[in-house]
């Protein structure tokens, strides 16, 4: 069971996760008005569907973000509260450490 | 960026300064004529020339830095990594390299022509033989002089700018940006063990 967890550990998609990343994918939760499903997401992120996917896993494990059924259509991601604590954290830590606000991130 | 708009002007008035001394205090100014251009003319445009490189090259071996450094602290961030090659991006990317680098090949374009001028100029001076055998007489001309005095001013020029220059991204561009750098990591640190 090591050596299984040690080879899944190996294959974890993202060891150093970027925090820019993630938050431009909280951000855009946050800031559309509408519910987004995972493809109009990745679209509004601006990312490839690889790395999406990881991310978007990474948000979802963590509790940032919630995959939830839409009415009709594929599911829709919505924003915790957790996640939206975070984004918040993130968006203090960022204007105190680099000065940056969030809406300058690209 | 505030520092490295300032390292730009210091090269500006390095060259300007430098351009100054060439034209008005060189004891033979009054004699430049054209044509044909005599030998002062071509041992100012290789002195010239040769602080101008001086100037790029502390000048821009520090922009370089400054931006390298710019880019390690994440200021600003510019991340293709795990966005993929989308246009907007490489748009971005693009837009900084070109204004890192219009700077720099200005910079090297003016001195490698100056150089290659002053170059051929000299070599075809010697080649006429013009110049070649009054060259160790010559030594004790007022040109000559002259040409001592313009290099060391020029040397001191460019030893004190990079003394300077280096005390100020040791003292001031190093410190801030290692501080930015091991914040955000501080950062990065607490927001994955918090969330």
């Amino acid at each position: 069971m090591d050596l299984l967890a040690q080879v899944l550990n190996l294959m974890e998609p993202l060891a150093r996760p970027d925090l820019y990343v993630v938050i431009r994918i909280l951000d855009k939760l946050r800031s559309n008005e509408r519910d987004l499903n995972r493809t109009q997401l990745q679209i509004a992120s601006g990312m490839n569907y690889t790395q999406f996917e990881r991310y978007l896993d990474l948000v979802v494990r963590r509790g940032l973000a919630e995959l939830v059924a839409a009415k009709e259509g594929p599911p829709v991601v919505r924003l915790t509260r957790k996640g939206y604590d975070a984004l918040m954290f993130l968006a203090r830590g960022l204007r105190d450490v680099v000065g940056t606000e969030l809406s300058s991130i690209p | 960026m505030r520092l490295q708009r300032a390292f730009l002007r210091a090269d500006g008035l390095f060259i300007v300064g430098f351009v100054l001394f060439q034209l008005v205090l060189s004891p033979t100014a009054g004699s430049f004529a054209y044509p044909p251009l005599g030998p002062g003319w071509w041992a100012a445009i290789g002195l010239l020339a040769a602080g101008v490189i001086l100037a790029a090259f502390t000048g821009r071996l520090q922009g370089w830095n400054v931006a390298r450094l710019a880019r390690r602290g994440r200021l600003p961030p510019v991340d293709l990594g795990p966005t993929g090659p989308t246009l907007s991006g490489a748009a971005q990317v693009i837009g900084q390299m070109w204004k890192e680098w219009t700077a720099l090949s200005l910079w090297l374009f003016l001195s490698v022509f100056l150089l290659l001028v002053a170059l051929f100029s000299v070599g075809s001076a010697l080649l006429k033989s013009s110049l070649l055998p009054t060259l160790a007489p010559g030594l004790a001309s007022p040109l000559w002089q002259y040409s001592v005095v313009a290099a060391l001013f020029a040397a001191a020029c460019a030893v004190l700018y990079w003394g300077a220059s280096t005390w100020g991204e040791l003292r001031l561009i190093q410190p801030s940006i290692k501080t930015a750098e091991s914040r955000f990591r501080e950062l990065e640190w607490t927001f994955w063990h918090r969330y």
